[in-house]
C-alpha cells in the first residue's frame, strides 16, 4: 500500500468517524430533548376559564380569576417546555355557560375548562364535557352531586362540597361545644338543604336533636319576622346564610336581645366580610379547609406574596382555593411531561396527584373529590384584625365524613324534607 | 301576644324602609311617567355613598345629607341628559333608567369593590330597648320615625304649598301648565331629584340595618314594584299604604307561613291587579 492511499483510507475513515459522530449527537439530541422539541412544536397548551365577571357574583368570579393567574404568573406562564394560554369568559347562568363551554371546545380547541362558581353551571357542564372527552376542573362550585351522583370521570372538583363542610359542623357541635339541641338556618336552595342536611345527618349521628329547620327564600331582606320565632330552648344555630345577607342575619340575629351560639359553613365568616361585619362575627365558629391564619410556612409565604399584589389586602378564600387549583393542574401538566393531548392520561394523573398545598396536604378520592384538612375555625380579633383562628382540624376528611360512600350514594341528595326531621314540633 | 307585638313591630320597621325605597319610584313615576328601573340602584349607591362618608368622617347625618344630595344630582343628571329627550316615548325612557342601572351598578362594583359592607350608626342608634319580655333595636324605631317624618313632609310639600301645586298641575295637564307658565321640565327635574332624595335616604339607612352588596339593587327593585302596584301609581298615601302591607303581609306570611313567603308576598299584588289594577289610590 502506496503511503498515499494509506493517507485516503485514513482520511476516509475520518470521515467516516466525523459522520457516525454527527448522527450519533443528533439521535441524541432527538432522543434526549424529543419530549421538549415534540412539546415545544404542538403549540400553546390552552386553559378555557369559567367565571362570573357581572352581577351580583363578579367579585367572587374576579376573586377566582385573580388567584388562578397569581399562580400562572408565578410559573411565568410555561410548563413543560410549553406555553399556557388563559381564556376567560363570564360564567352568568347555565345556558350562557354552556354556549361559553361549547364555544371553547369547538372554536378556541381548548385542553381543558376550569373555574366555575355556581353549582347549576357545574351540572350543565357536566353532560357536554363528557361528550366532548374535555376534562373539566371545578374550582369552586360547591353541590354534592358534581362529585357524587351526577358524577363524571370528566369532571374534578378540587374545592369543597357543601356537605363535607357541615358534616363536621353537626360533629364539632355535638362533642366540643357541647350542643344537644340544634336549629339549621339555611338557604331554600341545593346549596342550603345540602349544607343544613349535613350538619343535620352528622349531628343526629353523634347523639343530637335538630329540633327546627328554617328555609328562608334567597333575596330575603328582612330576617327579623324568622328570628322571633326561634325555638327557645336550642343550644345554637347552624348558619348556611351566606353571601351579602350573612351581615343582615347575624345582624337579625344580634336584635333578638339574646346571644346566639352560632357555627356555620365556612363561606359564612369568609374574610372578605370582615370589613362589612366587624364585631358581629365574633365567637362565630365555622369549618372550612382554610383559613387566611393557617399557620404553616407555605401559606405565610403565600399570603405575603398575595397581600402584595393585591396591594396590602390578604388573598380572599376563593382566591386561595383557585390559586391551589392552578397550581394542581400544572404539576399535573408536569407531571406528563406536558402532554396534555392525552386527555385519559391526564384525568389520570390528576387525580392520581399528591401535593403539599397552601391549605395542607391535599389528594383526590376515586369521586375526584378532594380529601383534605378541614379547619374548625372561629372568628377573633387579634392586634385589632379579625381573623378565622383554627381551633380544631379534622385531618384528611373525605366528601362522606365517616359515612360510607355507596350507603351515602344510595340515599336521595339532601333537600328540604331529607334527612327528616324527626324532632321537628 | 308578644308573638303577635314583635312581629307587627318588625313588620312595620319593615314597611318604612319599602316606604322610601316605593316613595321614590312612586314620586318619578307620577311627574315623569316613566317606571324607573334605577331605582334599586338609587337605594344601594346611596347606600354606598352613605358607607364612604362615614368612613372618611365618622358622622352619621353628614352621611345621610351627602348621600342624599349625590344621589339626587344623579337623578338630576338622568333627567337633563337622558330622558328628556325621550319624553313621551315611554318605553325608550324605560330602557334608558334601564341602562343607567346596569351602568351604577357596574360602577358601584369598581369603586367600592364587591364585598358586603355595612354602615355603623351612631351608639344611640346600635342597642335596643326592652320592655319585659320584648327586644326592641333602636334602629328600626328610628327606621319607623324616619319614614313617617319623610310621609308628612312629602305631604305637605304636595298639598300645602306653591311647588306641591305646580307639581300637581304638571302631573294633571303638562300642556295647560306649560301654558300657565310653569317650567314643566324643570318641575320634572326637580321631582325626579327629590325621588332619588327620599330613596337614598332608605338606602343609607338601609345599608346600617342590612348591609349593602352588587346584587342588592335588583332585589329591591321587585318590592319597590310590589309596594307601588298594591298603593297606586303616582301616589304618596299610596306608596305607604303599600308598604305598610307588604311589611306586615312578608313578616307574618314568613312567621306563620314559612313555606309559603313569597306566595303569601306576590298573592295580594296578584289579586290588586285582578280586580282593581291601578291600586287603591291609583288615578285612571
Amino acid at each position: 500500500m502506496s503511503k498515499l492511499n494509506a493517507l485516503k483510507f485514513r482520511r476516509r475513515n475520518n470521515l467516516r468517524r466525523f459522520g457516525i459522530g454527527i448522527i450519533l449527537l443528533v439521535c441524541f439530541f432527538t432522543f434526549g430533548f424529543s419530549q421538549a422539541l415534540f412539546a415545544a412544536g404542538k403549540g400553546p397548551i390552552k386553559i378555557g376559564f369559567i367565571a362570573p365577571l357581572s352581577g351580583g357574583h363578579a367579585k367572587m368570579g374576579m376573586d377566582m380569576v385573580s388567584g388562578f393567574k397569581m399562580y400562572l404568573d408565578e410559573i411565568g406562564y410555561t410548563v413543560a417546555g410549553r406555553k399556557i394560554e388563559l381564556i376567560v369568559q363570564d360564567e352568568q347562568n347555565p345556558n350562557v355557560a354552556v354556549t361559553t363551554a361549547r364555544k371553547f371546545i369547538k372554536h378556541d380547541k381548548v385542553d381543558l375548562i376550569a373555574g366555575v362558581l355556581l353549582t347549576g353551571v357545574a351540572y350543565a357542564l357536566t353532560p357536554l364535557v363528557t361528550e366532548e372527552k374535555v376534562p373539566l376542573v371545578v374550582c369552586i362550585a360547591a353541590g354534592d352531586d358534581v362529585t357524587q351522583r351526577k358524577r363524571s370521570e370528566y369532571v374534578t372538583r378540587l374545592s369543597f362540597s357543601a356537605s363535607e363542610v357541615s358534616y363536621i359542623t353537626g360533629d364539632y357541635a355535638y362533642k366540643e361545644l357541647g350542643w344537644r339541641k340544634a336549629i339549621t338556618f339555611a338557604w331554600d336552595r341545593a346549596w342550603g338543604h345540602e349544607s343544613a342536611g349535613g350538619f343535620h345527618r352528622a349531628f343526629e349521628a353523634a347523639g343530637g336533636q335538630v329540633i327546627q329547620k328554617i328555609w328562608p327564600p334567597a333575596g330575603t331582606v328582612d330576617f327579623g319576622p324568622y328570628v322571633a320565632n326561634l325555638a327557645k330552648e336550642a343550644d345554637g344555630i347552624f348558619d348556611c346564610i351566606t353571601g351579602g345577607a350573612t351581615i343582615r342575619f347575624l345582624k337579625a340575629l344580634k336584635d333578638t336581645g339574646r346571644e346566639w351560639k352560632v357555627i356555620g359553613t365556612g363561606p359564612v365568616t369568609d374574610e372578605t366580610f370582615f370589613k362589612g361585619l366587624k364585631d358581629l362575627g365574633l365567637g362565630v365558629y365555622t369549618v372550612f379547609p382554610y383559613s387566611a391564619a393557617l399557620d404553616n410556612p407555605k401559606n405565610k409565604e403565600y399570603q405575603a406574596r398575595g397581600r402584595k399584589i393585591l396591594k396590602g389586602q390578604n388573598p380572599p378564600s376563593y382566591f386561595s382555593i383557585c390559586y391551589t387549583s392552578a397550581r394542581w393542574i400544572v404539576e399535573t401538566i408536569k407531571a406528563m411531561n406536558g402532554d396534555i393531548e392525552d386527555k385519559d392520561l391526564f384525568i389520570k394523573t390528576l387525580r392520581s396527584l399528591e401535593l403539599d398545598t397552601i391549605r395542607g396536604p391535599l389528594k383526590l378520592d376515586k369521586y375526584g373529590h378532594p380529601i383534605q384538612n378541614q379547619y374548625v375555625r372561629k372568628v377573633e380579633k387579634v392586634n385589632g384584625v379579625y381573623q378565622n383562628t383554627i381551633v380544631k382540624t379534622y385531618p384528611m376528611a373525605t366528601q362522606f365524613f365517616t359515612f360510607d360512600p355507596e350507603v351515602v350514594l344510595n340515599q336521595p341528595g339532601y333537600s328540604r324534607d331529607y334527612p327528616p326531621c324527626k324532632y321537628c314540633k | 301576644m308578644d308573638f303577635w307585638i314583635i312581629q307587627a313591630f318588625n313588620g312595620l320597621s319593615y314597611a318604612a324602609l319599602l316606604f322610601l325605597l316605593g316613595g321614590g319610584l312612586t314620586l318619578i313615576f307620577g311627574v315623569m311617567r316613566v317606571i324607573n328601573l334605577a331605582q334599586g340602584s338609587f337605594f344601594m349607591v346611596g347606600g354606598y355613598i352613605g358607607y364612604s362618608i362615614i368612613s372618611l368622617t365618622e358622622n352619621f347625618y353628614l352621611a345621610i345629607l351627602g348621600a342624599c344630595l349625590a344621589i339626587a344630582l344623579i337623578g338630576i343628571m338622568m333627567e337633563r341628559f337622558a330622558l328628556r329627550k325621550l319624553t313621551g316615548a315611554d318605553l325608550r325612557m324605560m330602557m334608558a333608567t334601564m341602562g343607567i342601572a346596569l351602568f351604577l351598578q357596574d360602577s358601584s362594583l369598581l369603586i367600592w369593590g364587591g364585598d358586603p359592607l355595612s354602615l355603623s350608626v351612631p351608639s344611640f342608634l346600635s342597642g335596643g330597648v326592652r320592655v319585659g319580655e320584648l327586644y326592641f333595636p333602636v334602629l328600626r324605631i328610628f327606621m319607623i320615625v324616619e319614614a313617617v317624618v319623610i310621609f308628612i313632609a312629602l305631604m305637605w310639600v304636595e298639598r300645602k304649598t306653591r311647588i306641591g301645586a305646580m307639581v300637581r298641575a304638571s302631573i294633571d295637564n303638562p300642556e295647560v301648565a306649560e301654558g300657565l307658565g310653569i317650567n314643566v321640565p324643570m318641575v320634572r327635574m326637580g321631582v325626579l331629584g327629590l325621588g332619588a332624595f327620599v330613596t337614598a335616604f332608605g338606602g343609607v339607612t338601609g345599608c346600617a340595618f342590612m348591609s349593602i352588596y352588587p346584587g342588592l339593587d335588583f332585589e329591591l327593585l321587585i318590592f319597590a314594584f310590589v309596594v307601588v302596584i298594591l298603593g297606586g301609581m303616582g301616589s304618596i298615601p299610596g306608596a305607604l299604604i303599600g308598604a305598610v302591607i307588604v311589611g306586615l303581609m312578608d313578616n307574618f306570611g314568613k312567621a306563620l307561613l314559612p313555606e309559603l313567603s313569597y306566595f303569601t308576598l306576590f298573592a295580594p299584588m296578584a289579586l290588586m291587579l285582578a280586580i282593581r289594577p291601578m291600586g287603591l289610590f291609583g288615578k285612571d
